[in-house]
């Protein structure tokens, strides 16, 4: 019977393929918009979080009062040395962040000078090309996905500073910019340049490293009762209390549920009326004997060819706008999360036939033996 | 036509699964058009309140404030331009203000010295104006006190004004307790003294013209309007290109479901559509008929979409950059009814084919 279920469903879209292809435009569309808004966001979300994520701290100390912003965490630099006195502390290393404007060899642009200690917990753990800064005037650097990425040797001016860049690490970036890890001396003296005084700098954050068998969280626990006006908070918990993270991946998923709740109407709808339409066939295939569920299946089929096909070309068109879209969005399809859209619509639509299905089920064979009129 | 509408209010049930979808989809197009103006207006309330007057930034700058400085010798040479009245230095910063109960909020910290038509004079001693999303977010009114900055600076609410957000809820006290209040939490941050990152300009002739005001004899600074400052705002033109371009798929989709949809039920009426044109229906009539059925069920549609919408913006949290602006309503209601009489033009090929003689079998 299999066969002949296939051979009814394709010969049915055959024969009125202008209404399917219809529908499968309409959710190749919908699944344009969802992919591109998963792409866009991903890469918002790890333009902002990727700095913290990708350090080799475990723990971070911010100011009290800074709500989890690296950016307003203000921290005297003595603090460093009263951090790693506490046990549990294997070291602990300042961090400190401000946004200048620089010169790259591609113009002027707001850039993120990160300034630590490359030996402690204070640079991305991760180097993807060269090393890390160990002189003053050397660089690590993590792009921005929507700026030109720069190469090692590349130099940046930031005032009076010059930085040539020793080091690349990926998915390093703060603030959706181009970051430039450099030592704590460079920092301090772009910060002073700024400020047209020798003032101190103070720092950021604390960088901490956990010692090998000592509970992270405790530790947390212990760092912030320890110290006045600061409080630790473990990596996980500071990348997800970053500002924007939140309101970012919020306003997106409001838009997922409405892209997935109007597919679904769309295609359960659709699927509703064409059930509704050929109700006189599907009588007198029942009347000859086809079976409630070999006419489901059939249904089914052509939910499959149409979702299926749909998510499918949306996949590929979304891929191709990206890739041409690279300089201004900076964004690309996730595997993973596509593969997850693509099955989650495909389950949705498949459950969206279920109008359908009702009405096949209710379909008495006996009602081939009535007469109609128009 | 007089058919088509009588269908539409005697089996309003037929129509009910393309009303359902094009409400939903009017919905999307509401959040995503709410989103938008939300994520403009957001970033950019301390600038429209200088609608009005005329901003000055270094000319390297390209109009971002975190940019620009302009020192004591160049904003001396502007205030001598010819139809320059006052001159007011401008400079923020981003940190955190908490009210009594220790309720900590991100904000921008604005020091200022003129007033516009939005935002009055600076506050004397330790006044400040805030925010009205600041007012909401963290509860507080006139009178009351906020700690603003690492150092918990004490500023006490004179005024709230609405509408002044640049991405966080803004505080706007005077310059130089502006500078104590920087000096005090990060002096790294602290511009060097008689240092502005932007400058607003009164002309002698209100509002101020950029045509009328020639700054160049003045080295190394760039005049702009309120607006040209808003288009030039990296996150603005990003935004609009990219909620305007998803907006426009969204129409697109609203146009296939119409066209579906009326595609469909042109189908199931193939033989009434016979016997109309036996009777002498000419095929505009019928066509007009189910345009006017698209509109009708359209504007059901809109109606329903607005008002769930409404509702379920309400819902969402006060922080999300969502705003519902009635030229944004408008927009998405004349492109909804477009899309739906252009989608329901999909018919005519179909209705062109129907042959009279197929009403007598």
């Amino acid at each position: 019977m299999y066969p002949t279920l296939v051979f009814i469903a394709l010969r049915e879209v055959r024969r009125s393929l202008g209404r399917f292809v219809l529908l499968t435009g309409a959710v190749s569309l919908l699944v344009i918009l969802l992919l591109f808004f998963q792409a866009v966001a991903g890469t918002l979300t790890s333009g902002l979080t990727g700095g913290l994520e990708s350090s080799s701290a475990d723990i971070f100390v911010f100011d009290e009062r800074a709500r989890g912003n690296p950016f307003a965490s203000v921290l005297d630099p003595q603090l460093v040395d009263e951090v790693a006195s506490i046990d549990g502390v294997e070291a602990a290393a300042p961090i400190a962040f401000g946004v200048f404007s620089g010169s790259t060899p591609d113009g002027d642009v707001d850039l993120v000078i990160v300034g630590g200690d490359s030996s402690g917990p204070s640079v991305p753990s991760e180097i993807t090309e060269g090393r890390r800064p160990e002189t003053q005037g050397e660089a690590l650097y993590s792009g921005s996905s929507f700026d030109a990425p720069l190469a090692i040797g590349d130099e940046v001016t930031v005032g009076a500073l010059t930085l040539e860049i020793v080091g690349i690490a990926e998915n390093a970036a703060f603030n959706v910019s181009p970051t430039f890890y450099v030592l704590v001396e460079d920092y301090a003296s772009a910060s002073q340049e700024r400020a047209g005084v020798p003032i101190d700098v103070p720092i950021s954050l604390v960088g901490v490293t956990v010692a090998a068998d000592t509970d992270q969280a405790a530790l947390a626990e212990s760092i912030t009762a320890s110290l006045d006006d600061a409080e630790a908070i473990e990596r996980s918990a500071a990348v997800d209390g970053l500002p924007g993270v939140g309101q970012i991946t919020q306003s997106f998923s409001i838009l997922y549920l409405l892209l997935y709740i109007v597919v679904t109407i769309v295609t359960g709808v659709f699927f509703l009326i064409l059930t509704v339409q050929k109700k006189d066939a599907l009588v007198l295939l029942r009347a000859v004997g086809a079976s409630s569920q070999d006419i489901i299946k059939s249904v089914l089929i052509q939910v499959l060819l149409v979702v299926g096909f749909g998510s499918l070309l949306g996949s590929a068109v979304t891929a191709g706008l990206l890739a041409l879209t690279t300089d201004v969005f900076g964004a690309s399809l996730d595997p993973t999360t596509t593969t997850i859209t693509v099955g989650a619509i495909v389950v949705l639509g498949l459950a969206a036939s279920i109008g359908a299905i009702r009405r096949v089920l209710a379909i008495d064979p006996v009602a081939a033996t009535y007469t109609g009129g128009i | 036509m007089r058919i088509a509408f009588k269908e539409l209010l005697r089996q309003p049930g037929r129509f009910g699964a393309v009303g359902g979808a094009l409400t939903l989809l009017v919905m999307l197009l509401v959040v995503l058009g709410g989103f938008l103006d939300g994520l403009e207006l957001n970033q950019t309330g301390p600038y429209r309140a200088h609608e009005g007057r005329l901003l000055v930034f270094s000319e390297e700058s390209e109009l971002l404030a975190q940019r620009s400085r302009i020192d004591s010798s160049t904003r001396d040479q502007i205030v001598a331009v010819e139809g320059v009245s006052s001159v007011g230095g401008l400079n923020l910063i981003e940190t955190t203000a908490s009210n009594d109960a220790d309720e900590l909020v991100d904000i921008v910290l604005f020091g200022y010295e003129l007033s516009t038509e939005v935002i009055p004079a600076p506050p004397t001693d330790d006044g400040a104006i805030i925010d009205g999303a600041l007012a909401e977010r963290i509860d507080v009114s006139i009178g009351d006190q906020l700690a603003v900055g690492s150092a918990a600076e004490p500023v006490t609410v004179v005024e709230i004004v609405d509408d002044l957000s640049i991405g966080a809820p803004t505080v706007w006290i005077s310059l130089e307790r502006w500078r104590n209040t920087v000096g005090a939490s990060n002096p790294a941050a602290l511009p060097p003294e008689g240092v502005a990152q932007f400058l607003a300009i009164e002309s002698s002739t209100q509002p101020a013209d950029s045509s009328v005001i020639d700054l160049s004899s003045v080295d190394g600074v760039q005049l702009a309007t309120p607006t040209e400052v808003i288009e030039a705002l990296p996150v603005v033109q990003q935004q609009s290109s990219t909620f305007e371009g998803i907006i426009g798929v969204t129409f697109i989709v609203t146009l296939l479901v119409v066209a579906l949809f009326f595609a469909l039920i042109t189908l199931e009426r193939v033989g009434l559509y016979a016997v109309l044109k036996a009777l002498g229906a000419r095929t505009f009539d019928l066509v007009s008929g189910v345009s006017v059925q698209a509109v009708g069920v359209s504007l059901v549609a809109i109606v329903l979409g607005f008002v769930l919408s409404a509702v379920f913006v309400g819902f969402l949290p006060p922080e999300l950059p969502v705003r519902i602006e009635p030229a944004r309503l408008v927009q998405i209601a004349v492109g909804v009814l477009t899309t739906a009489i252009v989608g329901s033009l999909f018919t005519l090929r179909r209705i062109l084919q129907i042959d009279p003689a197929e009403a007598i079998g």
